[in-house]
């Protein structure tokens, strides 16, 4: 799918979740009042990668942490912005077009990032209750320095990443417990950017920006949500995404964890 | 701050270790954590040879894949695939291990059946071709040079690094490289294949550039000999091809005129790259004229700097349009007749090197094949890294192609001569620098 196409399909997808009201269910049975919650997030993935037109392949890591700010409007309807700053590892891209190819193993870069998330739920069945979530994250890499010492002359390169994830689908919440609420969903969840690197080895210079795509779409991620007090709640998930191999045949698996800690006013 | 990605990793496997290790609860008691050998520690062998940043894992069929898992997120691997039948994971290890404490680790776990380093293996890119064992120019093992009894050993890695370049490239056949010389042997076993047309003959005036002196056809199969075809010897670029000009006679003479026809001709039909192993008794406008109109249609000239032990001769040192080739020894020393002077840009091995030899003009009962020592011999080492470059990276300019040759070089003469100077330019050239990714790690 497209960039584009896929923007517009996340995009409605988000039109869909704010406009679809309140169907049935216990999320809607105890109504509440809008609330601000304030909260830390971390976050650690990996993200296996094809570039040079999904030729080649390498293993992006991240790690993020970011300062949340949500806003429930209503109980089983929560909309949050974040802030904040995360580390992503692009070992193994190489850049074949620069006058000198480059393979880069140089380790994590920083970089500011940010993003929206969207949860509904939509309705319930006994114990279960069925919702929707969706999730955008930016991240704006610094540029990272490097030296070239192979060469008779000194050489430095500088490396960057953007990249952006989106990830949104259906939930299902198991309500049976007191302060425990288990949750699988199912997600359209896809990666992609642009690591550019320059070089330049004294009169040779050269840029080359290298597009990258999350080698799989669609994940499932478990998590539970645990609040043992009324205005604080801890929620851990772990996330998998299957993917197709790109140098080999089958599929492959990336992981990922988060902890998103928040305090309600 | 070079510490918090691992400290976010960290946390963040908290939640995949909880469920994994929660779920592998319900393995058989006395599984986890018993020890049942301590294997001795893995050693790093004197040069390590393993893919960096990864392992092999072979578990205990026993193991279920939750302890399988469990095994991975513990020491914070991922398993990037899996060898189907063998039942083997390649294992991409943590940031912040080395091989070395991975494959510790995984061998004291008791559901591991064997993890090892992901040993480097190298494809069949040593050529088979018979007599490759003899270039040290391309691959130095300290080896014999000669299959006449009595030659010299070479010093191991006093080559140009060519087996390691083959493994990023080895060329298009779009690439062509015009041998301007006394001809090529059309019908050589090592080259007939290699040829795109029979080329043109200046001195006869004629379309068959056939090589009744030898040179050229030393020169082609240095540059471009056909490679891996258990025949003769490999060319630097295996898969480019040759466009004989021929401008000299048979005694290996010419003239201004016909070398400088020979290079608007060859630049007009088609070649990438002009080996020119040939000089000129002084300089000429003519001959300056033509290579200036070669280089400006995009087409790099390797030139022999001159076997004389003076200055750089022409069209050599016509900088920036030639780009000067002196010649190297098998020990990576300047050979002592090789020309000198700042126009020298690079050397590369030109002494004793094995090349192709017309057919026709082989003694009965000898190989067509024989060595020769000159920069003649060095340039077209030159102008086939050049035509691998022009392959890997057509948009780069000849200018650029120049400088990555130059700044890829090895500064042999160092100790004595740092830096750029007269007698090797920039070094002997290294085709696994110029060509293959080079790895940055910080």
């Amino acid at each position: 799918m497209s960039r584009k196409r896929f923007s517009t399909a996340a995009g409605l997808s988000l039109l869909a979740l704010v406009l679809l009201g309140p169907v049935s269910g216990r999320a809607q049975d105890v109504e509440s009042g809008p609330r601000i919650k304030l909260g830390l997030g971390l976050e650690y993935f990996s993200r296996t990668l094809a570039w040079d037109s999904g030729t080649r392949s390498s293993v992006m890591t991240a790690a993020l942490g970011c300062l949340r700010l949500e806003y429930e409007i209503q109980k089983g309807f929560t909309l949050a912005a974040f802030l904040g700053y995360g580390f992503s590892n692009f070992n193994g891209l190489v850049f074949r077009g620069l006058p000198f190819s480059l393979d880069y193993e140089a380790g994590a870069g920083g970089g500011f990032l940010g993003g929206v998330e969207a949860e509904k739920s939509l309705f319930s069945a006994g114990d279960f209750e069925i919702g929707i979530q969706a999730q955008y994250v930016l991240s704006l890499g610094g540029t990272k320095s490097l030296t070239i010492d192979e060469l008779n002359q000194a050489g430095t390169a500088g490396g960057q990443a953007t990249w952006m994830r989106v990830q949104a689908g259906p939930m299902i919440r198991y309500l049976g417990y007191q302060d425990l609420t288990p949750y699988l969903t199912i997600t359209y969840n896809r990666l992609w950017g642009t690591y550019t690197m320059n070089e330049t080895v004294l009169e040779l210079v050269g840029t080359e920006e290298k597009k990258i795509a999350s080698a799989g779409n669609f994940g499932a991620a478990f998590g539970i949500l645990y609040e043992p007090f009324p205005n604080f709640s801890l929620k851990g998930e772990v996330a998998a995404v299957p993917y197709s191999k790109i140098a080999a045949t089958g599929l492959g698996f990336d992981f990922g964890g988060s902890l998103k800690a928040t305090l309600s006013f | 701050m070079s510490n918090s990605p691992s400290r976010f990793r960290r946390i963040g496997f908290i939640a995949a270790a909880a469920v994994v290790l929660g779920l592998a609860a319900h393995h058989p008691p006395g599984r986890i954590g018993s020890v049942s050998f301590v294997p001795a520690p893995f050693t790093e062998p004197a040069s390590p040879g393993w893919a960096p940043g990864q392992v092999l894992v072979k578990f205990k069929s026993t193991a279920s894949p939750l302890m399988k898992a469990a095994a991975l997120v513990a020491l914070e691997t991922q398993a990037i695939a899996r060898l189907p039948h063998l039942d083997v994971y390649v294992v991409r290890i943590g940031d912040g291990s080395t091989v070395e404490e991975t494959v510790d680790a995984f061998r004291r776990n008791p559901d591991v059946e064997y993890a090892e380093p992901n040993v480097l293996c190298h494809i069949a890119l040593t050529p088979n071709d018979t007599l490759f064992k003899y270039q040290y120019a391309l691959s130095n093992t300290g080896q014999i040079i000669n299959y006449v009894p009595g030659s010299p050993q070479g010093k191991p890695s006093a080559d140009i690094k060519a087996p390691q370049a083959w493994e990023e490239t080895t060329g298009l056949a779009s690439v062509v490289i015009a041998v301007v010389d006394t001809g090529v042997d059309l019908t050589h076993l090592d080259l007939k294949n290699k040829i795109v047309s029979s080329g043109r003959d200046f001195v006869n005036g004629d379309l068959n550039a056939s090589d009744d002196h030898g040179h050229g056809t030393m020169v082609a199969g240095i540059a471009a000999a056909e490679t891996d075809n258990n025949e003769g010897v490999a060319g630097v670029a295996w898969n480019a091809m040759i466009l004989p000009v021929k401008v000299l006679d048979a005694s290996g003479n010419g003239t201004t005129d016909n070398v400088s026809q020979g290079i608007i001709w060859a630049a007009d039909n088609g070649a990438a790259v002009i080996n020119l192993s040939l000089s000129a008794d002084a300089p000429s406008q003519t001959l300056l004229d033509a290579v200036k109109y070669a280089y400006n249609k995009g087409v790099f000239i390797a030139a022999a700097a001159g076997n004389t032990n003076t200055a750089v001769s022409y069209p050599a040192a016509y900088h920036p349009y030639c780009f000067a080739v002196a010649a190297t020894d098998y020990n990576d020393q300047r050979a002592a007749w090789s020309n000198f002077g700042s126009d020298i840009d690079v050397a590369a091995p030109g002494d004793q090197i094995i090349a192709p030899y017309p057919t026709a003009l082989t003694p009965p009962g000898w190989i067509p094949y024989t060595a020769g020592s000159g920069t003649s011999m060095a340039a077209p080492h030159v102008a086939g890294l050049a035509a691998l470059l022009k392959g890997l990276k057509p948009s780069l300019t000849v200018a650029s192609i120049q400088a990555i040759i130059r700044y890829s070089s090895d500064d042999v003469n160092a100790s004595v001569y740092p830096g750029k100077d007269e007698f090797i330019g920039y070094g002997r050239i290294n085709m696994e620098k110029a060509l293959v990714p080079i790895k940055i790690v910080k």
